[in-house]
């Protein structure tokens, strides 16, 4: 593929255009890079594209296979992988805190203990996520400012 | 979990029990049998009624996450196989006193003591551990925003 760069006047407005045969998985990962570094993620709720701001989003899960987004009220359907978005939105403050759970830390409102020496998210929503034990370091640098 | 933290587990509920045996040896065999006197290899059953009480940590290996339900379920059939197997060792080749129904009892109600007290100590530690982590949470969303 390739790439062009055009500097232009600061009166004209920005703009990323992919021209491209065909919208394959790759070209998608593209627009999601994009998306993601202006703060936006698609999500698809029964059959529609959604655009939804990464800040809104408290936590994202795969489940079989397939990966949601959660906000306050709504879940969406998400194309991309879960290590692809933890990639991407590492500087978004999202953790891995599960094998299957991407977790917005600026939406945890408090930790406390669960049994069997693993820790539950207590989200401003009300809404408790499981912290599994084997992210718990990661999560403690994290917290003291050590990873974003 | 993976079998690494696995280990680590079983290793620190090896050294809290073997403790807490210690302390309940004291107390039963003061309760029981103060006159008794022993030989140095009484301070090898602390480690062996460790041991025994450490393997049915089998129980609670799990590659998935639990469930609440599914942990709790687990630990009643743990707590139900130390019983089983320290009894068994203890009295299933003893004669005399030591078969009587109070010292039974007394010894069951020593592991199911010991066994809460370890479950409770342990809770205790995550319980600071969270406290700590909800406290670095406030000044770092307060450091973000």
């Amino acid at each position: 593929m390739e790439i062009k760069l055009l500097k232009i006047a600061k009166e004209q407005p920005e703009q990323v255009e992919i021209r491209c045969h065909e919208v394959t998985d790759e070209v998608r990962e593209i627009v999601t890079f994009i998306k993601t570094r202006q703060g936006q993620l698609t999500g698809v709720q029964e059959g529609k594209r959604y655009e939804i701001p990464v800040p809104d989003i408290c936590y994202i899960e795969a489940v079989d296979e397939k990966v949601f987004l959660y906000t306050l009220k709504q879940v969406y359907e998400t194309r991309q992988r879960l290590y692809e978005l933890e990639e991407l939105l590492r500087e978004k403050y999202f953790l891995r805190v599960s094998k299957s759970l991407l977790l917005n830390l600026m939406k945890v409102q408090s930790i406390k203990p669960a049994l069997n020496g693993r820790f539950t998210a207590v989200l401003k929503s009300g809404e408790e996520i499981i912290i599994s034990r084997k992210y718990v370091p990661e999560l403690k640098i994290a917290l003291k400012g050590g990873i974003f | 979990m993976h079998g690494k933290e696995f280990v680590i587990d079983c290793v620190r509920s090896f050294f809290a029990v073997v403790t807490m045996i210690t302390a309940a040896m004291f107390i039963l065999g003061f309760l029981f049998a103060p006159e008794e006197q022993f030989g140095y290899e009484v301070f090898l059953f602390p480690l062996i009624y460790g041991t025994l009480g450490t393997l049915p940590n089998l129980v609670m290996y799990s590659k998935r996450i639990l469930t609440i339900k599914e942990v709790i379920i687990r630990k009643v059939l743990q707590l139900l196989l130390i019983e089983a197997m320290i009894i068994v060792f203890i009295f299933g080749f003893s004669r005399g006193r030591a078969q009587e129904p109070e010292v039974i009892a007394g010894v069951a109600i020593s592991v199911f003591v010991i066994y809460v007290l370890c479950t409770i100590i342990d809770w205790l530690q995550n319980y600071f551990t969270a406290k700590h982590m909800t406290e670095d949470l406030m000044k770092f969303q307060e450091s973000v925003n």
